[in-house]
């Protein structure tokens, strides 16, 4: 790993999440040290209920851990009140799902124009959606695209604000592996150019290949991380 | 409990909210139901229950004078089952602590024992002795309005001669049920009352001995109430018989038939208008419900449940809903029935007023609801039965969306990203955009209507009392009496200015069609009396024939240029014809104007006045009172300002009331729609609107989305609801316009300011709370499930 790969964005210390409490209570994560480098492309690895999403919510300011220490950049995000957590994803987050989440009652053009009005530098909505190669369909309703052009219009919309951080939970999870393999594509080009640090949840352990770091979850913990030597192509990826 | 009807409970639960808006829209709906249409069941029931027990009259005749002798012949006629004859008089009273004349109607009792027709009721105290000199029963509605009890004394002057009266007891009779001044349409008990004496009194202080002024009779059952007035006609003819007329002309039991009339148009109209609006809303949440429910519904049918019971589990959510409503508005309607009988037993005094509610409204208001939630929620139960289990299991069709009207005429440049996703929401659903919006605007329609009363009422009355009618003081003469009497009071203590006035009494015949009225002789450009239309435009009395009200024209069928034949019920009694020269556009009343010279000719008498209209200067009021009462032509002197202040004082208790109840419902059912629109757009957004806090956008952006669609919606159903209510306000216009007056169409800005107004503070409560719940959005669970 290069010296400007060590540069920190994100520290997790110490890191627990508990949903309920008392008998019913859950440990969803139980003390993960994580950190996020600058532009790298981390895969999250898991099976169902690790605490991989929990992680993913809690990095990106959807969900507050209940302890340890979360910093982005100068700013601790536990405790952080809604109005800090908003600007936070507002201004540095970048959300891609498994359902693409699209507003239905906009367009692929407008639904990035919803991110790209309010971030402060962002790049135009038709400059976003030909870096996901969608410049053709930029005004056709989420209705009227594929799954796979979908995902890509939520990548679009993610990138758009230039954010620090991509987070991806599942996003090619809904695809058939042609699809899917396109989707990738664009992150790890959206990865390479814009040198935007990307963490992608997968349950599928081929997709690790295309990353700087595979980190492996379960139970609430980390497991393990690995460092690959060479990324390899998404075009690689078994699926 | 069957697993099913637990799936049912929870449901409610979950939805409590929206549960209880269309419960409290079907409460308001039963509950205007029960309440009118018991308040007009009791209040007719108490009316048929008074006018039997206490033996109300059935045909009425009034005579100058006539011998006793003629009570053979009137028993005699085919038909008459009883008869009463009387003596009856205006006067003045005077009471002790009460500066202002005190109008009275006095009627005579038989020298001995009781009536046999319009009993009295005693509330307290004891009949007058038999043939007793100075005893008195005075009426319950100036009994209690001036404080007088038995044992107290009044001064009366009758015909001009001076009596000094004890009162023994404290009655009401089912002939002044609605005890009304003559000629005026609002009691006003400090100042008008009824006085029952022994008919020796009146004979005496009259000069009548051994004849009557009044016939009372009632008919056998089945009996034809026109041939028996045709010969009392004949009888009394010879006498100065004034026409006699059945019940249904009798001015107190008019007044009450009036009322109920409108009660019942109340009872039907009010309700409609809260059960439509409710249907839709259920209409609304069972189709949200069978929407979310959808692969429920397939799992139901894969476990073999039929179709039947599917649909019924649907209806019997509604039903339980409905019933909800139902009870509550039962209890509702008492609450109404209850208030209004109180308000009602001040106006109308029955021996016995007694509020029930029945069995009757109860069933027909629950099998009104039921109806209503079937009928409201068929369509949503139709959609959930037609679904097959397999195409049911899978996730419906992602909603499709294009651009906006407004955005295709290429204006979509001018709107925000979150007000092009408001427009297209709404132009997606336009139907369900446009009952939501109805839904609105019936609220603005409601109160529209129910204000446009108040207005229409003030419009009334400042035409009659402060444009048409600008004496200070009227005098009412108990006979046509000279012009001298009006020079003399040009010199009484503050009198500034008199215009005379000569009523006609006499039957107006068209063809076979006619009209017992009052031919009112007026000074053609008077100063103190003038003709107004409903639109409170000047009316010039003609100098020559008669100007009809547009309703007297249109009851004996004339129009102007026709001739109209003038039977005369006084004086040479004969029958001059006269031409009808204009027709009057007039709120109040069947009248009949003619100049005073008109008048006087078509009596065939020389200048004589039968009231006189004062201007006076304040200061000398009580002196001119004084002196008035002095006078033994003088039958009755009120003063308009008193008049005026009774009646503000009665119609802004009652028209605040009306507001108040009226705005609480209009608000609620703006509230209804408005909260049940917020939550289903919440329920079927929820998703888009986490996604959207997700990426950035704050708590106040995302409220932008759904709260401006209801701000839509709002805004675009308050001018809808305007013009709404003034459809509404039209319709019950013509609806309660009666023979004796028309309702003028007439909204001021005011009503519809404040009707909107409510409407919007409404929704902004809703507003409050939905953002409320925008607030605690869980965004985490949302994106995890699939739509």
């Amino acid at each position: 790993m290069s010296e400007t790969q060590r540069d920190t964005v994100l520290r997790a210390s110490g890191v627990t999440k508990v949903y309920g409490i008392g008998a019913v209570a859950v440990q969803a994560l139980r003390g993960v040290d994580l950190e996020l480098f600058r532009g790298e492309l981390l895969v999250i690895l898991g099976p169902s209920g690790s605490g991989k999403s929990t992680l993913l919510n809690v990095i990106g300011g959807l969900d507050a851990p209940t302890g340890g220490s979360l910093r982005y950049e100068d700013h601790e995000l536990v405790g952080a009140s809604d109005k800090l957590l908003t600007h936070y994803r507002r201004a540095h987050v970048g959300f891609v799902f498994q359902f693409y989440n699209l507003i239905p009652s906009l367009t692929a053009r407008e639904n990035v124009a919803l991110v790209t009005e309010i971030a402060t530098s962002p790049m135009s909505a038709e400059e976003a959606l030909e870096v996901v190669g969608l410049a053709d369909r930029m005004d056709h309703f989420p209705a009227q695209l594929s799954g796979g052009q979908q995902q890509r219009v939520a990548i679009a919309r993610a990138i758009a604000k230039r954010p620090q951080l991509l987070l991806c939970d599942e996003p090619t999870g809904a695809l058939d592996a042609t699809t899917g393999r396109l989707v990738l594509e664009v992150l790890d080009k959206v990865n390479r150019e814009l040198r935007t640090t990307t963490a992608l949840i997968t349950h599928n352990a081929a997709i690790g290949a295309m990353a700087d770091r595979v980190v492996t979850i379960a139970d609430g913990r980390i497991a393990r991380i690995d460092v690959n030597e060479r990324r390899a192509a998404p075009s690689e990826v078994s699926w | 409990m069957s697993t099913l009807w637990r799936k049912l409970l929870r449901d409610i639960l979950r939805m409590k909210g929206q549960c209880v808006a269309i419960a409290v829209l079907i409460a308001l709906a039963v509950g205007t139901f029960v309440g009118f249409a018991s308040t007009h069941r009791s209040l007719s029931s108490s009316r048929d229950a008074y006018y039997s027990e206490y033996r109300f009259g059935h045909v009425f005749a009034e005579v100058a004078r006539a011998p006793r002798t003629l009570a053979e012949g009137l028993r005699a006629i085919d038909g008459v089952e009883s008869l009463e004859l009387r003596l009856a008089s205006p006067g003045l009273l005077s009471l002790p602590a009460f500066d202002e004349p005190v109008s009275a109607r006095l009627v005579g009792l038989p020298a001995v024992g009781e009536p046999e027709l319009g009993l009295l009721h005693l509330r307290r105290g004891r009949w007058p002795e038999a043939r007793s000199e100075d005893e008195v029963v005075v009426s319950e509605a100036l009994a209690s309005a001036q404080h007088l009890e038995p044992g107290d004394t009044l001064r009366a002057l009758v015909n001009g001669r001076t009596l000094y009266l004890h009162i023994c007891g404290i009655g009401l009779s089912p002939e002044h049920v609605y005890e009304v001044r003559p000629g005026d349409m609002f009691p006003d008990n400090r100042r008008f009352g009824v006085l029952w004496l022994r008919s020796n009194v009146l004979e005496q202080a009259l000069g009548m001995r051994g004849t009557f002024n009044e016939a009372v009779l009632r008919l056998s059952r089945g009996v034809s109430e026109d041939e028996v007035i045709a010969a009392v006609d004949r009888a009394l003819r010879p006498y100065g018989g004034l026409g006699a007329y059945g019940h249904a002309r009798h001015v107190s039991a008019r007044f009450i038939s009036e009322e109920l009339k409108q009660l019942e148009a109340m009872a039907f109209f009010v309700p409609s208008i809260f059960m439509a609006v409710a249907a839709f809303l259920l209409n609304i949440i069972v189709g949200r419900v069978v929407a979310i429910q959808r692969e429920q519904i397939a799992t139901l049918k894969a476990l073999g449940y039929g179709n039947l019971r599917i649909g019924v589990h649907f209806v019997e959510l509604s039903t339980l809903i409905v019933l909800l409503g139902a009870a509550l508005g039962v209890l509702l309607g008492y609450a109404i029935g209850v208030s209004m009988t109180q308000m009602y037993a001040e106006y109308y005094r029955f021996a016995t007023f007694r509020y029930a509610i029945s069995g009757r409204e109860i069933a027909a208001s629950i099998a009104l609801t039921l109806l209503a939630s079937i009928a409201g929620t068929l369509g949503a139960v139709r959609r959930a039965v037609a679904l097959r289990p397999a195409e049911a299991m899978r996730p419906a069709s992602p909603a499709t969306f294009r651009r906006s009207l407004l955005e295709r005429l290429g204006l979509g440049r001018l709107l925000s990203t979150s007000g092009r996703m408001v427009l297209r929401n709404v132009s997606r659903r336009p139907l369900r955009a446009l009952s939501s919006c109805v839904g609105i605007a019936m609220a603005v329609a409601l109160l529209v209507t129910g204000l446009f009363f108040g207005d229409a009422m003030n419009v009334i009355i400042d035409n009659q009392f402060r444009r048409s009618q600008r004496q200070d003081v009227s005098v009412v003469f108990n006979r046509p009496v000279s012009m001298g009497v009006v020079h003399e009071l040009r010199h009484f203590p503050g009198v500034l200015f008199v215009e005379p006035q000569r009523a006609v009494a006499a039957t107006l015949r068209h063809g076979h069609r006619t009209y017992r009225a009052a031919i009112s002789g007026l000074v053609r450009e008077g100063r103190l009396q003038r003709v107004l239309s409903t639109s409170a435009q000047l009316l010039e009395v003609p100098e020559h024939g008669l100007m009809l009200s547009e309703t007297l024209a249109k009851n004996i069928g004339v129009k102007v240029g026709d001739t109209v034949e003038v039977e005369l019920l006084e004086g040479r009694r004969n029958a001059p014809s006269a031409v009808v020269t204009a027709i009057a556009d007039e709120p109040f009343g069947t009248s009949a104007y003619a100049s005073i010279d008109t008048a006087n000719a078509l009596a065939g008498t020389s200048p004589q006045v039968t009231s006189a209209l004062l201007q006076i200067d304040e200061r000398h009021r009580l002196e001119l009172y004084r002196r008035l009462a002095e006078l033994p032509t003088v039958a009755a002197v009120s003063s308009r300002k008193a008049m005026l202040a009774s009646f503000d004082a009665m119609t802004e208790e009652v028209l605040l009331f009306f507001a108040f109840i009226l705005s609480l419902a209009a608000g609620a059912m703006a509230m209804g729609v408005v909260y049940n629109a917020a939550r289903i757009s919440l329920s079927e957004r929820e998703r888009e609107l986490a996604t959207m806090r997700v990426i950035g956008l704050s708590r106040g952006e995302i409220s932008v989305v759904l709260l401006g669609e209801l701000f839509t919606l709002v805004l675009a159903a308050l001018p809808l609801g305007c013009a709404l209510g003034y459809g509404l306000a039209k319709a019950t216009a013509v609806a309660s316009s009666t023979e004796m007056y028309r309702v003028p169409l007439i909204v001021t800005p005011r009503t519809y300011v404040f009707a909107m107004a409510v409407v919007l503070f409404s929704s902004a409560l809703v507003a409050l709370t939905v953002r409320r719940r925008l607030d605690s959005l869980d965004l985490v669970s949302v994106l995890k499930t699939k739509e």
